[in-house]
């Protein structure tokens, strides 16, 4: 499991394109579990609808936790994507 | 003849006839338990295959709408829940009827406009798998007005083949996917048009005036002959415009007018120098904020601004001096807080009290400006002289400019001039600060008029007072891109506009259609 704190730094922060980054790459990862938590919101990583209801902006402060076979590749191509600032990383 | 206002989604004139795209009657889909499931499989394959066939036809950027009408359909959520409530035993109309309106309501629920206007996506899904299941199809008289609820980004390309003249729709946005769509394709569109499918009767004759933001329901011939005038010379234009970007825009009486670019980022830099700009009027530099503390080296900086001052060498690149005060989210700054901060510690002020962040910005652009003459340095909400004295005394020989933001500013410019090299009009906030209206502000933003004479007087004494003391002015507020004001501000005399790339090539075929006089009027 691969536990992220992540701050948003692209202008669009997790609008519709940068969303749609992050879903479609996720979607190629089927034996992956991952979820997005904001403000205590937590919500599937694979569900663009519920992503997006996140709204994250830029600034904002993103809690990824990934687990399953591909974290580590998934989070380095991720990270590629939506660009941003890592603020506190956990493997365990 | 009936006028209704809107909201202009996408721009230009279309004459027409209405076709009202009214809730077509679906047969209800009563399937249930297994049989539901297997038709929805089906519909959702089918669907697929389309949708990756018209995300291949568009180009990137709206291609990428459908994209996400792809990833829609493989939304864990909304299938999971559609498929739960069938194994519930609910019919599959009832299943996606009720999800639908169950993830449409979370979404206009939100407080962002730019996501709520997301639920669009939602609900044209929604629709088309629908139409996947049932297989039939709309037939739209060719040329005509589509009105609806809500033109969903579908609609755009599906009845792209009967050559649709307009979309109208009582709801919607100017923000949303659709919209996105409608300008790409260059056909007009208006959003929030109240009432319009109970008012407009199918077969009647609309102008749809995209600029303006206007239905004309039973037009007169003369002005339906108008309006088309109006549509062949806007066409003319456009096309001249993006023929001509790399030419001067010099006015009739031979009067060159500089078009120059705002930008915010190093790629718009380079759209800018492609759209044909004279210049970068605005270098806004917050973008490096969001580096963190990266953004107090002039490492950080040196980079962008050579760059910038190479692409547009020889002609010039003003860098504007951070201007972000306690409203902005960079925590990394420790900016207390302020119940006020459009009135508190922002720009210039911030700059003179905080050196650490004055500093290697402008050593950065000191240093750039060694290698390229062309760059120089702007000040952010100056309100007094001695503001622009301090980084005079800091900067020697570079050229400074100051940003004629506050009313206190416009009325003093000739106790700058002599610390300064040229000004620019940042009209935005200057009406702002002028009417005391926060043209964000839900409840007082439509007091937000750029027409108020207030500021055009300021505007007006500001460009005297230039031009008294030899000192360059221009504008870079929205009203230098548009067509309304273009020519008061060209008349007055000012010597440059600045505006966003995509709008400097019809900016500069706006000049050139214009007389210029003296200059004093």
């Amino acid at each position: 499991m691969l536990k992220v704190k992540f701050r948003l730094t692209r202008e669009d922060g997790l609008h519709a394109r940068p969303a749609a980054q992050l879903v479609a790459l996720a979607l190629k990862y089927p034996k992956l579990e991952i979820t997005l938590e904001k403000d205590g919101k937590e919500v599937n990583g694979k569900s663009l609808s519920a992503i997006l209801t996140l709204q994250g902006e830029m600034g904002d402060v993103i809690s990824f936790k990934i687990s399953g076979e591909g974290e580590e590749e998934f989070w380095e191509n991720l990270k590629q994507t939506i660009q941003g600032e890592v603020m506190e990383i956990e493997k365990n | 003849m009936r006028r209704i206002k809107c909201l202009p989604a996408s721009p230009g004139f279309a004459i027409g006839k209405a076709f009202l795209l009214s809730k077509k009657d679906f047969p209800s889909l009563t399937e249930r338990g297994e049989e539901a499931l297997f038709l929805l499989e089906n519909a959702k394959s089918k669907l697929r295959e389309k949708l990756q066939l018209d995300s291949e036809k568009l180009g990137d950027e709206e291609g990428e709408i459908f994209l996400s009408h792809i990833l829609l359909l493989e939304d864990p959520e909304i299938w999971g829940k559609v498929q739960e409530k069938i194994e519930d035993g609910k019919s599959l109309e009832e299943a996606l009827k009720e999800v639908g309106d169950e993830v449409v309501s979370l979404f206009e629920s939100l407080d962002d406009e730019r996501f709520r206007s997301r639920a669009d996506d939602i609900k044209d899904i929604m629709r088309r798998i629908r139409e996947a299941i049932v297989g039939n199809e709309i037939v739209v008289p060719e040329g005509s007005i589509i009105i609806s609820e809500e033109i969903l980004p579908s609609h755009i390309v599906e009845f792209e083949r009967w050559k649709p003249k307009g979309f109208i729709s009582s709801g919607g946005s100017p923000f949303s996917h659709s919209a996105i769509l409608a300008r790409a394709k260059g056909i007009p569109m208006l959003t929030s048009c109240r009432g319009i499918t109970e008012i407009v009767k199918d077969g009647e004759i609309l102008i749809l005036d995209g600029e303006k933001g206007e239905v004309i329901i039973g037009p007169s011939e003369r002005l339906q002959k108008i309006y088309l005038e109006k549509e062949a010379l806007r066409r003319k234009e456009e096309k001249e415009a993006i023929a001509k970007r790399h030419l001067p825009a010099i006015t009739k009486d031979g009067k060159r007018i500089m078009v120059y670019a705002n930008v915010g980022n190093p790629e718009e830099i380079e759209e800018a120098k492609e759209m044909g700009a004279d210049g970068i009027g605005i270098f806004r530099t917050e973008f490096l904020l969001f580096q963190g503390e990266d953004a107090l080296r002039k490492e950080s900086h040196l980079k962008v601004y050579r760059m910038a001052g190479e692409i547009f060498y020889p002609n010039p690149v003003h860098i504007r001096l951070f201007d972000i005060g306690a409203d902005k989210p960079f925590k990394f700054l420790n900016l207390p807080d302020e119940p006020n901060p459009a009135l508190g510690l922002r720009g210039i002020r911030l700059l003179l009290k905080k050196r650490e962040l004055l500093y290697p910005q402008l050593e950065a652009i000191m240093e750039a400006h060694k290698e390229y003459q062309n760059i120089s340095v702007i000040l952010p909400m100056v309100s007094f002289p001695q503001e622009v004295k301090k980084i005079r005394e800091m900067v020697g020989e570079i050229p400074v400019g100051i940003m004629v933001e506050t009313p206190a500013c416009a009325l003093s410019l000739s106790k700058m001039a002599k610390f300064c090299d040229f000004f620019s009009i940042g009209t935005n906030d200057l009406l702002q600060y002028t009417l005391a209206v926060d043209r964000a502000g839900k409840d007082v933003s439509e007091l937000y008029n750029p027409a108020h004479p207030s500021l055009w007087r300021l505007i007006k004494i500001a460009v005297k007072e230039a031009k008294r003391y030899g000192k360059e002015i221009g504008v870079c507020g929205e009203i230098a891109a548009e067509r309304a004001f273009i020519p008061r501000l060209v008349k007055m005399g000012v010597v440059h506009l600045s505006v966003s790339p995509r709008f400097v090539p019809i900016v500069k075929e706006i000049v050139r259609s214009l007389n210029r006089g003296d200059g004093e009027n």
